[in-house]
């Protein structure tokens, strides 16, 4: 793999990383250095990733006002190029192509607060493809873990699609198909690549009272308790019609309950801008889409 | 002005069941405010670790956990590292270990620095026995690998320990560690230096009880609220969460601990 990793700040270039390597497993051992073997490989992936880096600079160049850090990676299979925009501490994470409406979007979802959090807990309205992050958690590392299967709601589809076009069908427990690792130094790991949650069929009645979900700033999943924890930091609240921006929040729920409270969704997948997976150390970027869903109460 | 770093290092590492030997060489750039790093791919004039050292370690520690509990997370490495900074160069070498135990919703975490498992050994022996929750006792004494997870947070006399090199080659004093840091943290090439404090070491006041209950293992990361252990109280054996409270006694030990720049043990009685 080769990889460039460069930081700005308001348009000014912070820091530039600039790595190589290769690993060569022989049973349960690995072996790797910062070095390719073969050259002619190890060309053709600097000038395919330094291409790259040159189209994200390219695309980001003009996002003066905000923290911008882009990721390509090249290896053999795969060319991929991740960029993460910040603005005022709230992030999206997108791709050279998608960077110029996700930066829009940020900037019109960034607004502070006018109300104090709801005082008792309310249904929540998953937007933007944000219930993507909640069933990576609940659904997507359960199934990573092996835990056991759980009776999702009859109209949801949750798929893992690895860049070779394997599918793992995650309702049924279906482990993630792809082995990925975040460089040629760590063990690779069964880990989501695109997730795909679809609805079909699916109820959904908007209440009344409810929060919107806008953008997440991290969720966990605690493999021992089956918990899962969301950040959540852009939402507002709808009383009537009525909106309200309401501070970031945390929720935490097993996946049970997660999978009791999912009551409806509608319309087609949207992609989520943004989810940056971390286990054992080891950042991914995992492409996730989802329909707006809605929750009852998670306490 | 530019500074430059450069790194060399060999390392094995026992993760879970898979052993990794890494070889790589780096080098770090800070000029005119922007830092750049890159992998240099040179050929390493440096001792490999001793795999086999590494492998014993990690079956110890395998060893040591037997049904109902299980390791969640195993890490035991062991690398040898050349530093440049300007015309300095230095040598080290480092032992890691990252254990997580778990026993149903309870997971003990454990970071050493040597290949020595005997408070691992107690901690692990505790979460067998471990009963139900319990409200924190009245007085603790937390065990040395314990007390200098907390040393980041708590309001205490603290001391920086001598050693030979920071991450940009120069010495580093003993001295009270209050104020500004003097000394540069440099845990990779491919981090930007950062100011730190090295080898914390608690500076001793009142008297630490040997009979009361004890923390002998944590149960989450330390946060400058509370802390999550496993107490022993007599007989008994249980989790509790612990607000922080006024440190009323400390005592430093000789061993040293991987938590950030380094901390020496610390027995504390809160």
């Amino acid at each position: 793999m080769v990889r460039r990793d460069e930081l700005w700040v308001r348009g000014t270039l912070d820091e530039s990383r600039l790595s190589q390597g290769q690993a060569i497993a022989r049973g349960r051992e690995i072996i790797a250095r910062d070095r390719i073997d073969d050259r002619d490989l190890a060309d053709k992936l600097r000038s395919d990733c330094d291409a790259e880096m040159d189209r994200l600079r390219r695309a980001t160049a003009s996002l003066k006002d905000a923290r911008v850090r882009g990721i390509v990676t090249a290896t053999k299979a795969e060319l991929e190029s991740t960029i993460t925009v910040t603005m005022d501490g709230i992030s999206v994470v997108t791709s050279p192509d998608d960077v110029a409406a996700d930066y829009a979007a940020l900037r019109r979802l960034r607004r502070p607060p006018t109300a104090p959090p709801p005082a008792r807990p309310l249904p929540i309205v998953w937007r933007n493809g944000s219930a993507a992050v909640l069933l990576h958690e609940a659904i997507g590392h359960a199934a990573e873990h092996a835990h056991a299967a759980l009776e999702w709601p009859r109209w949801l589809r949750a798929r893992d699609v690895a860049r070779d076009g394997r599918i793992a069908n995650l309702i049924e427990g279906q482990p993630p198909p792809a082995l990925r690792r975040e460089s040629f130094r760590d063990v690779p790991l069964r880990r989501m690549t695109h997730l795909h949650f679809e609805q079909i069929g699916a109820p959904f009645e908007l209440p009344a009272n409810r929060i919107e979900v806008f953008l997440i700033s991290s969720g966990t999943y605690e493999p021992l308790s089956q918990t899962i924890s969301i950040d959540v930091a852009v939402a507002d609240s709808i009383k009537g019609k009525k909106t309200e921006r309401i501070p970031p929040f945390a929720l935490r729920a097993s996946r049970k309950e997660v999978a009791r409270a999912l009551i409806g969704a509608t319309g087609d997948p949207i992609r989520y801008p943004g989810v940056i997976c971390s286990r054992e150390g080891q950042e991914l970027y995992v492409g996730s889409r989802a329909p707006v869903m809605l929750t009852a109460v998670l306490r | 002005m530019s500074e430059i770093y450069r790194k060399w290092g060999r390392s094995v590492r026992r993760e879970g069941p898979r052993l990794v030997m890494v070889d790589e060489a780096g080098e770090a750039v800070e000029s005119d405010g922007i830092f750049r790093t890159r992998a240099l791919g040179e050929d390493l004039d440096l001792h490999a670790p001793d795999p086999a050292a590494v492998e014993r370690a990690a079956r110890e520690i395998e060893s040591i956990v037997a049904s109902p509990l299980s390791i969640e997370r195993l890490l035991v490495s062991e690398g040898a590292v050349r530093h440049q900074f300007g015309d300095r160069t230095w040598n080290e070498t480092a032992r890691r270990v990252h254990i997580s135990v778990a026993r149903g919703p309870l997971r003990t975490i454990f970071d050493l620095a040597e290949f020595r498992f005997e408070n691992l050994r107690s901690g692990i022996e505790a979460l067998s026995r471990v009963g139900k929750e319990r409200r924190p006792p009245k007085r603790i004494r937390l065990a040395e690998h314990i007390g200098t997870a907390l040393l980041a947070f708590v309001p205490i006399a603290r001391l920086q320990s001598a050693a030979p090199h920071d991450g940009k080659g120069e010495s580093i004093a003993e001295r009270l560690a209050v104020h500004e840091p003097p000394n540069w943290f440099r845990p990779s090439y491919r981090i930007r230096p950062r100011r730190a404090w090295f080898h914390l070491r608690v500076a001793p006041f009142g008297i630490v009880e040997s009979d009361l209950p004890e923390a002998v293992a944590l149960l989450a990361p330390v946060s400058p609220r509370e802390i999550r252990v496993l107490c022993v109280d007599g007989r008994a054996v249980y989790p509790t969460t612990i607000p922080m409270r006024p440190i009323i006694a400390a005592r430093p030990t000789p061993t040293w601990y991987p938590y950030g720049a380094g901390a020496f043990g610390a027995e504390l009685m809160l």
